[in-house]
């Protein structure tokens, strides 16, 4: 068989709402465990220590498996000091007026430059011809305030405090706007489009109330769409959960692609018959199928829908309905890209 | 007089300030404590659950409401410790199993089922079979339960069913599970007693396994 080479321009043209010459690959992420399961070689920590072998390793998994283009965002959280409260089980350092106003923010480019510029560089390095990455900074704005606050204490601050629950999000808007501003001065060479994460849902209903959304958190996600359409990108939203409530208040930010979808909220169908005639969309089979399928359902499921979903969709670009986390297993991994492989070969057999 | 409406007001609307006057007024003038929690605070409770269920009110809304429910029980404590006739619905060990981190679906059942009644034992996230075993021997359980937000964790709930049935007290609790990636159907297989995909659901359910 022809060996696959890499070219980011298909996977873009979901962006522009158009299918593309042949069935693109996406995935949001795929853990490292994953990667080092799969392959049997170690990764962990390499991306810090010789972020050149680690990329040239993770790029190449990411072609031989038939992607166009791999993720990679420079985690923004992980450079706030006393980080770590959206994972839960203790409070972000901002909690009063007094705490926001000392938060040492001003300080956060520079951490956030150090800690991330020599990935950006190994990657501009060791890309393989025709492949690009997508992604650019990590963590969305709703999360950065989880991170910040916490959770719960965010959900009450809206209400004890919100003045500051307005100033927090306008700071974190600044903050993404000077960040955002150089990853896409700088790097647009490598990146083939941009993208945010920022998981606004959950099973039943989103995060917040969706009014406090659109108020806060939406206009500052705006200011990063638009510095990335001014840099002449496209950009796509990743976001979990059940959101369809403002997923019209989102489609008219002027994302131009939507990723994540879980069976138990919607079928992929939905989103297809919702939106796909306004955006591209990625994704279509839920996790719990990559994790607990044999190789031959996934296979067969991901043959008989995902010939499906590109029959249906503009754009599409197949994937899981998250990311390959280190317990999705190898055999379904494998179910699924030899199906999107036959996919492919399906359509050039006419 | 005090007017007990703003009571269950003060909770629907998760305002902790006025919970907590209303409830304060109300014990002046000798109010029965059982009546201020069963007519007033456990009612607000629902009708917020409701209304979340309904999917006309959100997360913050029910930890608003949890706010002010906590705000006027600590006042309602020390009545409540002298007068033994002010029992609670059942107890409850709730905890997100084992590799997994997600809690804040399950941190939401426990303010529901507080909210409603139950005593609740929370044991946190990455919780063993070993932990929910002992949890529910030392505390008496009626109920265990169990959340889970990723594939894999969610197939550990089952061997958290076998280590009850091990250690030969899995007929003393009734087990109920929950999280963003379970069904019914996945919950029937495993042999657990219940599934709801909501907080407020998950204290019908619980009544409903207790006859309450
Ligand atoms: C917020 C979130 C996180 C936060 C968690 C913060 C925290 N403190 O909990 C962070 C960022 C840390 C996180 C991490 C990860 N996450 Co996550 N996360 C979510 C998200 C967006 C929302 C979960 C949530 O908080 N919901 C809000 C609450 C209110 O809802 P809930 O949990 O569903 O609970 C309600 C009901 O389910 C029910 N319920 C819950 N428990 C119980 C228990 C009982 C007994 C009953 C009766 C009812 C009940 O009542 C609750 C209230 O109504 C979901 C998306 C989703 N659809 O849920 C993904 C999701 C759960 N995450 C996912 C993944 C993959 C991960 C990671 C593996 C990502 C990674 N590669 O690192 C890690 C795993 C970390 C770990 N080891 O646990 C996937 C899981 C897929 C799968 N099938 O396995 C999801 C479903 C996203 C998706 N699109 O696929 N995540």
């Amino acid at each position: 068989m022809e060996q696959f080479q890499p070219n980011a321009n298909n996977i873009l043209e979901v962006l522009y709402n158009r299918r593309p010459g042949y069935l693109p690959l996406y995935e949001h992420h795929i853990d490292t465990e994953f990667i080092e399961k799969y392959t049997g070689e170690q990764l962990a920590g390499y991306q810090e220590t010789d972020p050149e072998y680690f990329f040239t390793k993770v790029t190449k998994f990411w072609k031989d498996n038939t992607y166009d283009a791999f993720d990679f965002e420079a985690p923004i959280c992980d450079v706030y000091p006393d980080h770590g409260a959206i994972m839960g089980g203790k409070l972000g350092p901002i909690q009063t007026r007094a705490d926001f106003e000392r938060y040492p923010f001003d300080e956060i480019p520079s951490r956030f430059w150090e800690a991330n510029k020599p990935k950006l560089d190994a990657i501009r390095k060791v890309l393989p011809p025709g492949m690009k990455a997508y992604g650019g900074c990590g963590y969305g704005i709703f999360e950065s305030a989880q991170d910040l606050v916490g959770y719960e204490s965010l959900c009450i601050l809206q209400y004890i405090d919100p003045d500051l629950f307005r100033d927090l999000f306008i700071r974190i808007g600044d903050l993404y706007v000077e960040l955002w501003s150089r990853m896409i001065r700088e790097y647009s060479d490598i990146f083939v489009f941009f993208r945010m994460g920022d998981d606004l849902g959950h099973r039943t209903s989103t995060m917040l109330e969706p009014s406090t959304i659109i108020n806060h958190i939406l206009p500052q996600t705006k200011r990063v769409i638009d510095l990335v359409h001014q840099g002449h990108k496209k950009f796509l939203m990743h976001s979990c959960g059940n959101i369809f409530e403002i997923m019209p208040d989102i489609i008219a930010l002027g994302i131009d692609a939507k990723h994540s979808n879980e069976d138990q909220i919607a079928p992929f169908d939905e989103w297809i018959k919702r939106y796909n005639d306004k955006i591209g969309l990625f994704g279509g089979f839920d996790v719990n199928l990559l994790s607990l399928g044999t190789y031959q359902t996934v296979y067969d499921q991901v043959l008989e829908r995902g010939t499906e979903y590109r029959r249906m969709c503009k754009g599409y670009g197949l994937g899981s309905g998250n990311s390959i986390a280190s317990y999705v297993s190898v055999d379904g991994f494998r179910g699924m890209i030899d199906a999107a492989k036959q996919i492919r070969a399906n359509e050039k057999r006419g | 007089m005090v007017n007990l409406t703003n009571l269950y007001d003060a909770i629907v609307k998760g305002n902790l300030e006025l919970a907590v006057s209303t409830t304060r007024e109300a014990l002046q003038e000798n109010i029965d404590p059982q009546t201020l929690i069963s007519d007033y605070l456990i009612k607000g409770m629902e009708e917020i659950g409701a209304q979340f269920e309904a999917g006309k009110a959100y997360v913050p809304n029910l930890l608003m409401s949890a706010r002010a429910m906590k705000g006027a029980l600590e006042l309602l404590k020390p009545y409540m410790e002298q007068n033994k006739e002010v029992t609670s619905l059942g107890k409850v060990v709730i905890g997100t199993v084992k590799g997994d981190l997600h809690d804040i679906g399950k941190n939401l059942v426990c303010s529901m089922l507080e909210g409603c009644g139950f005593e609740v034992i929370n044991l946190g996230v990455d919780v063993s079979d070993e932990k929910f075993v002992q949890a529910a021997k030392e505390n008496k359980a009626n109920i265990v339960c169990m959340s889970a937000l990723l594939t894999t964790t969610m197939v550990y709930m089952k061997e958290v069913i076998k280590a009850f049935e091990k250690a030969g007290i899995r007929n003393d609790v009734k087990i109920m599970v929950g999280g963003a990636p379970l069904s019914e159907k996945f919950a029937e297989e495993i042999g657990a007693d219940g599934y709801s995909d909501n907080a407020n659901a998950a204290v019908t359910l619980a009544r409903k396994l207790l006859n309450k």
